[in-house]
C-alpha cells in the first residue's frame, strides 16, 4: 500500500506534468538549484613610494565575480593593523549612496613599525596633519562596479562597501591612486619611515 | 517508513538552499617606501664684520642646517675648510682633548700660503700666518633624544647621529669675540675672511 502511494506521487510529480501538460491542470514546482560563485582576483598589487610619497603605478585590486543569480550584500573590507595587531578599517569614504563607482579614502599602514590607532584615524579624517600619523598614508581610492551598485556603509568606523551584484559576470575594482592625500606623508618632516606599507582587501559575507 | 520517505522528497522539492557566508582570501595591496635623507641648509646668520683695530668678530656667525631622513640612524659629518693657495685645507682644530675649537677664516682676495694656517693650528706667531685669522667656534647643535653631536679630534670634524626618522635643526656657531692670540695682525689684509662648511651623510 505505501508503496504504491509512494510511486504514485512521484509519477504525478515527475511525470504526469510533462507528459500530459496539454491536457490536465498543472502544479508548478520551483526547485531551487544551487547558485554558483566564482571570484577571480587579479590586478597590480605592488609598487613603491619615493621621498614625495608619489607611488611608482596605481596599486589596483580586481574581483571577477561570475554569479548564476544576483547577489545581495557582498563586503569589500580593507584592513590595516596598528600596533596593537588589531584590525582597522583601511576605508573611509563621505558618501553612502548606491552608485556604480565610490571614492573613498584608503590607508596603508608600514608593516613593520605598526602605526597606532591614532595614526590610522588622523589618516581618515577630514583634516589629517603629517605630524599625526606617522607610519600610515593615505591615498585617493575608487571603488567601482561593472554591473550593480557600491554602498558605503560606516559601520560605526570599521567602514565597508556593500555591493550589489547582479547574475553574471561583474568586475570589482579597487584602485589607488599614486599621489597621497595631503597631510598624511610629509616630505619636510618625514615621519612616515622607510618601510613596506600594506593594506589588506577581501570581499566577504559571500553566500555559499 | 513512508512517512520518512514521502518528507524527505517534499524537502528536497521545495526547500531552497542554505545561505552561508564566507570570505575570499586576503590580497594584500603593498608599496615600499624608499629610504632617503637630504640636507640642506636654512639660512641664519652666515657674515660679519671683523674689527680691522682689534681683530674682534662684531656680531655672532651661525649658519643654520636640516637633516631629514625617514630611516634610523643617519649620520651626518660637518666639516670646515679655508681656502689657501696650496688649496682648500681643514679649518679646524683644537687646542687638545677637544675642549676648545677654532675655525681659521682665511682671506679670499688675498689667498695665504698653507704655512699659515699650519701656523695657527700649530703654535701661532704674529708674523708667521699672514691673512689667516683664527676664532673659536662651538659645537653644533644637539637636539634633546633626537640627536647627538661628538667631536673627532683626531681628523677635526665633527659627526651628528639622528636617531629616528623625521627633521633634526643644527647649526654651527662662531660667536662674536676676540681672535684667537696671535693670530689677527698688521699682516692681515682687508678683504673677505671665508670659511667653507661643508654637510654630508656617513
Amino acid at each position: 500500500m505505501k508503496k504504491y502511494l509512494l510511486f504514485s506521487i512521484l509519477y504525478l510529480l515527475f511525470f504526469v506534468p510533462v507528459a500530459q501538460a496539454a491536457h490536465i491542470a498543472t502544479n508548478t514546482f520551483y526547485v531551487s538549484a544551487q547558485n554558483t560563485i566564482s571570484i577571480v582576483t587579479s590586478g597590480t598589487l605592488s609598487g613603491t613610494i619615493d621621498s614625495d610619497g608619489i607611488i611608482s603605478n596605481p596599486l589596483n585590486i580586481n574581483f571577477r565575480i561570475t554569479t548564476s543569480e544576483d547577489l545581495s550584500g557582498i563586503q569589500l573590507k580593507a584592513f590595516v593593523l596598528d600596533d596593537k595587531g588589531q584590525s582597522i578599517s583601511a576605508f573611509k569614504c563621505g558618501s553612502t549612496t548606491p552608485s556604480p563607482s565610490a571614492n573613498a579614502c584608503v590607508v596603508l599602514a608600514d608593516f613593520y613599525h605598526r602605526p597606532t590607532a591614532a595614526s590610522i584615524l588622523d589618516c581618515e579624517c577630514n583634516c589629517p596633519e603629517c605630524s599625526l600619523n606617522p607610519d600610515s598614508i593615505a591615498y585617493p581610492g575608487t571603488i567601482s562596479i561593472s554591473e550593480g551598485t557600491v554602498a558605503y556603509v560606516d559601520n560605526s568606523g570599521s567602514g565597508y562597501f556593500n555591493c550589489e551584484v547582479p547574475s553574471g559576470v561583474v568586475d570589482l575594482s579597487l584602485v589607488v591612486a599614486t599621489t597621497p592625500k595631503p597631510g598624511t606623508f610629509s616630505a619636510e618632516n618625514p615621519l612616515d619611515e622607510a618601510d613596506p606599507y600594506r593594506v589588506e582587501v577581501f570581499l566577504d559575507n559571500i553566500p555559499e | 517508513m513512508f512517512n520518512r520517505i514521502f518528507i524527505t522528497i517534499i524537502i528536497l522539492l521545495v526547500s531552497t538552499s542554505q545561505a552561508f557566508a564566507a570570505r575570499t582570501n586576503s590580497t594584500f595591496l603593498d608599496a615600499d617606501v624608499e629610504s632617503w635623507q637630504s640636507l640642506n641648509f636654512t639660512g641664519g646668520t652666515i657674515s660679519s664684520t671683523i674689527s680691522c683695530g682689534t681683530g674682534n668678530l662684531i656680531t655672532t656667525i651661525r649658519p643654520t642646517f636640516r637633516i631629514r631622513s625617514n630611516i634610523f640612524g643617519s649620520n651626518v659629518r660637518v666639516s670646515v675648510a679655508s681656502n689657501t693657495l696650496s688649496g682648500f685645507t681643514n679649518a679646524i682644530f683644537d687646542t687638545g682633548g677637544g675642549a676648545t675649537k677654532y675655525v681659521i677664516l682665511t682671506n679670499s682676495d688675498d689667498l695665504p700660503p698653507l704655512s699659515s694656517v699650519t701656523n695657527i693650528k700649530t703654535s701661532p706667531t704674529i708674523l708667521g700666518n699672514p691673512n689667516a685669522i683664527a676664532y673659536e667656534v662651538l659645537d653644533p647643535d644637539e637636539q634633546f633624544l633626537r640627536t647627538n653631536v661628538t667631536y673627532d679630534d683626531v681628523n677635526d670634524y665633527w659627526n651628528i647621529e639622528k636617531f629616528f626618522p623625521g627633521t633634526a635643526n643644527s647649526d654651527l656657531e662662531i660667536p662674536s669675540g676676540p681672535a684667537l692670540s696671535n693670530t689677527f695682525g698688521t699682516n692681515d689684509a682687508s678683504g673677505d675672511y671665508e670659511a667653507t662648511i661643508t654637510i654630508s651623510f656617513i
